[in-house]
């Protein structure tokens, strides 16, 4: 069994040579995959995550998400030949972008229960208002700089994740780091450049 | 550039995956049926919020709601503390669909 870590061009497949790394090649495409470790670990989600990012931070790839394997070798290059088409049509929309994480959230406290019922029902209420108007403020930040901007389930936290043009990442950060730094009820987090792992499936299938 | 990982090499390592730790099958366990308990209690929230925010509801029934919901919030609470598990832990990963909650 053999772990299954990114698909890129095959032209610009990196060149690796260690921890067990290969890389798989077929029509345009390549496959950079790996030993599977016996048990899966913390390190083990972290290891994988590094070469991923890696890769990512100098070419265009299509992350597997942790725990995708194949049977053997010849398993992940049939992978390769059955998926090229849609593989390399999701490439070309990631082409140049990064992934830029933000999170927005009441932070983490001990605060009394509510009073009552209808105390605890408002409090529901208005925390559901903020974070909608917090989208809202970002989402302007986002507007023209964005290629695809996706908000992630969840309704007691804002998680946006953005297709970023890699030029852009630095001043969408700053951009959203100031506006962060204008709230005061709310705890924000701007993460990444990240591998475009949120956009790796299509509209239809991401619901 | 083509360059295989010797597949045979690695099938020692597949059979051990296998190997199942009955304390972990049962955290498992403990963790998908609190998930699915986690993902209605957040539905009703969201429910709950949309019927305020729509109006008409009497204040008896807003004291209720909220009652139920604030009791249901506590009971998970202990529940997690009970099983060591943080609310992150609840938040299973969907594949394609994404995180769910």
């Amino acid at each position: 069994m053999i772990t299954l870590f990114a698909v890129t061009w095959r032209t610009h497949a990196p060149t690796l040579d260690k921890d067990g790394l290969a890389v798989l090649a077929d029509g345009n495409l390549a496959m950079i995959v790996g030993p599977t470790p016996s048990t899966t670990s913390r390190e083990d989600a972290l290891a994988f995550g590094r070469v991923v990012e890696r890769v990512a931070s100098a070419v265009d790839v299509l992350p597997f998400r942790y725990g995708t394997t194949a049977a053997d070798t010849e398993a992940a290059r049939e992978l390769l030949r059955e998926n090229e088409s849609s593989w390399a049509a999701r490439l070309l929309q990631v082409e140049g972008c990064s992934e830029l994480a933000i999170r927005a959230a009441r932070p983490e406290s001990d605060e009394e229960p509510a009073a009552s019922g209808a105390a605890h029902l408002d409090r529901l209420v208005s925390r559901s208002r903020q974070l909608d108007i917090a989208e809202e403020e970002i989402g302007r930040l986002l507007t023209g700089r964005c290629r695809v901007v996706r908000r992630l389930a969840g309704h007691q936290e804002l998680r946006l994740s953005c297709l970023v043009e890699r030029h852009q990442v630095d001043l969408l950060r700053v951009l959203v780091e100031e506006w962060a730094a204008s709230q005061t009820e709310l705890e924000v987090s701007v993460t990444g450049a990240w591998a475009t792992y949120s956009f790796v499936a299509n509209d239809e299938e991401a619901g | 550039m083509t360059t295989d990982v010797p597949g045979d090499e690695l099938e020692p390592r597949r059979r051990a995956r296998i190997e199942a730790d009955p304390e972990q099958v049962e955290r498992g366990l403990v963790q998908l049926v609190l998930t699915l308990v986690e993902l209605l209690r957040q539905l009703m929230e969201r429910q709950a919020i949309r019927r305020v925010e729509a109006g008409g509801l009497e204040d008896d029934q807003v004291e209720e709601l909220g009652r139920t919901l604030m009791l249901l919030d506590e009971k998970m609470t202990e529940l997690r503390d009970h099983f060591g598990l943080e609310a992150e832990d609840l938040n299973i990963d969907l594949g394609p669909l994404g995180r769910l909650l």
